[in-house]
């Protein structure tokens, strides 16, 4: 944080350079619940911050101060914050800071804080630099982590970047681990973002045959992604995310994709893939739904495709036995 | 005079969790405290929360002696902020902002402890609320803090106890906990991220608290949230992890405020409580999962969760939108 600091460091209390500076210690009344035994370090640095609080100082000293405070508690919202608009105040470089903590994100990746700070940096800067770099490092060390994907998808969305790097980004990650949610969670993000426009101003400007295409698409890319690994749940959730939808377009995706996703299914389907079953499950009740006939999907066996309700009931049966675990709920998507 | 009447002794005969090893670990760090554990301090009032909650859940708050709860008590209210300084509660004295969890939780412990809440300046509270809510409906957790899902559960929980909806635009905030469905039929932090189990109980309980859990597909939520059991195990967080004890509660809970009362729970809870079991110190404690050291969030959820289910006997009814006893929660409304 502060390039001049070490271990022993002295306390700001020993500093002459800060002889001028009153420390206000922390109104903390007698005996308190959930103490804790500050160390030394700790408390130094905090009565030193809030004195500059409340004095209002923001300088390179103070710029220091709040790295001391950091390092001794990386979650102080209140050193973070007042790190930002002394920075701001001092004209020092965002860039700077930028690669500074940079460096702290790698010691603490899960810290709220430290992406917010970047956040707000970056909004200053107005620029996205080259936080996806950034963010790839930490998701080389844990290719799950919550807030370095959502992290992502704020600055692809914040500077107008969603483009085909970030669905082979998201590729790259789910051919090396297909079972990756993040990745294709993401994936789900950047397909309905680019190419659907959703939760863009341009939405409604899609018209209802791209949105076929694109569904189409994206059900034949579970599914491709569904041989190798038939019970990964990540892939079964993106196919029926894409297959059945809420939507405006619900019926005419369903109608196009449905046939080859149920036939994809059929041929994977044992006595013991769990998910196959599900997905089917899923698809043959919005086929009911949508009032398809019941020669519109493949059943499994011979003879003539049976009502949708049939294929369903057969499925939760079979899902009671060998997904027992949840047979309370395969009983109740029965009834 | 100390009064110890039966029904608020743990109880623990038929029961594999140890519950009341639980509440006496849970009191002690009340009493006590943490030796040298700086990087706890921000999250003082969610851990005095959990301990205190945590006993609760036990039936052991008849076993925590009238001068804790008046420390408790004077700790909290000194954590107040003033509405000159922008209402609230603070999460611990170092650091001057007032937190919406801080807020939260400060009102559940007052709650917890007998208090009537008539030191609370409610209109301080209405005010921090409504400088925190951001265009969207989001709620950030401090003035210039981030915002997802967790915090506008926070501000939700501290609505339905000061009944300060007036001060928030709750159409708002019912678009942004919808909006947080994702295509799995999870909650996600903010929109479009993944779908969590933590998300998911903040999402779902804040809809319920405001009465539009209609707006939910409740269909796909239920099957994303019973899918979150992993064989031999308990709960998971996301799709493809490993289970933590912690989701006992936020997935359990969810599944309870989805679903008919009549099909709950709608998994076999029984690998639920053996992986808890599996997870318990003896000494007292619970952790995340086989490889960790315990914490108070680990000891408290779980169980809270395990009450949930109906897999611990005996132990007081839980508001599953509030975190906190039923009794409790309908006295003070």
């Amino acid at each position: 944080m502060s390039d001049s600091e070490s271990e022993d460091a002295p306390l700001f209390r020993e500093r002459p350079e800060w002889e001028d500076v009153k420390p206000i210690p922390v109104p903390e009344m007698e005996n308190p619940v959930v103490k804790i035994d500050y160390t030394d370090e700790f408390r130094d640095a905090h009565d030193y911050l809030r004195a500059v609080i409340a004095s209002g100082e923001k300088s390179e000293r103070v710029l220091d101060l709040t790295g001391v405070a950091i390092k001794c508690n990386p979650a102080n919202y209140t050193a973070w914050q007042y790190r930002r608009e002394t920075i701001t105040a001092i004209g020092s470089s965002i860039e700077k800071e930028l690669d500074t903590v940079a460096m702290q994100l790698s010691y603490f990746p899960k810290n709220f804080q430290i992406w917010h700070h970047r956040r707000e940096l970056l909004s200053k800067l107005d620029s996205p630099g080259n936080e996806l770099t950034v963010i790839e490092v930490v998701l080389e060390k844990d290719a799950k982590n919550y807030h370095a994907w959502a992290h992502r998808k704020w600055v692809v969305c914040k500077f107008n970047i969603v483009g085909d790097n970030e669905e082979q980004y998201a590729m790259s990650l789910i051919e090396e681990d297909v079972r990756n949610n993040s990745a294709w969670n993401y994936l789900n993000f950047v397909v309905e973002r680019r190419d659907l426009k959703i939760g863009t101003k341009e939405e409604a400007s899609i018209t209802k045959e791209r949105h076929v295409e694109v569904r189409d698409r994206e059900v034949g890319r579970s599914l491709e992604h569904m041989k190798c690994a038939p019970g990964n749940e990540s892939a079964h959730n993106y196919l029926i995310g894409n297959l059945v939808l809420q939507s405006e377009h619900a019926k005419d995706v369903f109608t196009k994709s449905a046939p080859f996703a149920v036939q994809s299914l059929l041929q994977l389907n044992n006595d013991n893939t769990c998910w196959v079953k599900s997905s089917l499950v899923d698809i043959y009740a919005a086929a009911e739904e949508h009032k398809c006939s019941p020669s519109d999907l493949p059943d499994s066996g011979e003879g003539e495709p049976r009502p949708y309700r049939d294929r369903v009931v057969e499925l939760c049966t079979a899902l009671s036995k060998i997904d027992p675990v949840r047979s309370k709920y395969w009983q109740h998507i029965k009834g | 005079l100390l009064k110890r009447h039966p029904s608020t002794h743990p109880h623990t005969e038929n029961m594999s969790i140890n519950v009341q090893r639980h509440v006496a670990l849970l009191s002690v760090l009340i009493d006590k405290g943490f030796k040298t554990k700086n990087q706890l301090d921000p999250s003082r009032m969610t851990l005095l929360y959990f301990a205190v909650a945590g006993v609760a859940a036990c039936g052991g708050m008849g076993l925590i002696k009238d001068d804790l709860k008046s420390r408790v008590v004077e700790w909290v209210y000194a954590q107040q902020v003033s509405l000159e300084k922008g209402g609230g509660f603070r999460m611990t004295p170092t650091l001057d902002d007032g937190h919406v969890t801080g807020a939260h939780c400060a009102l559940l412990v007052l709650l917890l402890c007998g208090d009537d809440l008539s030191r609370v300046d409610k209109e301080a509270v209405g005010t921090f609320l409504t400088s925190i809510q951001q265009h969207d409906g989001s709620f950030r957790c401090t003035a210039n803090g981030e915002s997802d899902a967790r915090f506008l559960y926070s501000a939700m929980v501290v609505c339905k106890i000061l009944s300060l909806f007036d001060y928030i635009n709750k159409g708002n905030a019912v678009k942004y906990a919808i909006s947080n469905q994702r295509y799995d039929g999870g909650f996600s932090g903010n929109p479009y991220e993944e779908s969590h189990g933590g998300n998911t109980f903040c999402c779902v309980a804040s809809l319920v608290i405001m009465e539009a859990d209609h707006f939910i597909n409740k269909k796909r939520a239920l099957k994303w949230l019973t899918s979150r059991l992993t064989p031999d195990s308990g709960f998971n967080g996301r799709p493809n992890k490993d289970a933590d004890t912690c989701y006992n509660y936020w997935v359990g809970v969810s599944i309870r405020l989805l679903s008919d009362p009549k099909s709950f729970p709608l998994v076999d809870t029984s690998s639920i409580a053996s992986f808890t079991k599996a997870c318990e110190c003896e000494t007292g404690g619970i952790a995340k999962d086989l490889e960790s050291r315990i914490d108070i969030l680990h000891t408290t959820l779980p169980i809270l969760g395990l009450s949930n289910l109906g897999v611990l006997g005996g132990l007081p009814e839980l508001d599953p939108r509030m975190g906190c006893l039923k009794s409790v929660i309908d006295s003070c409304s």
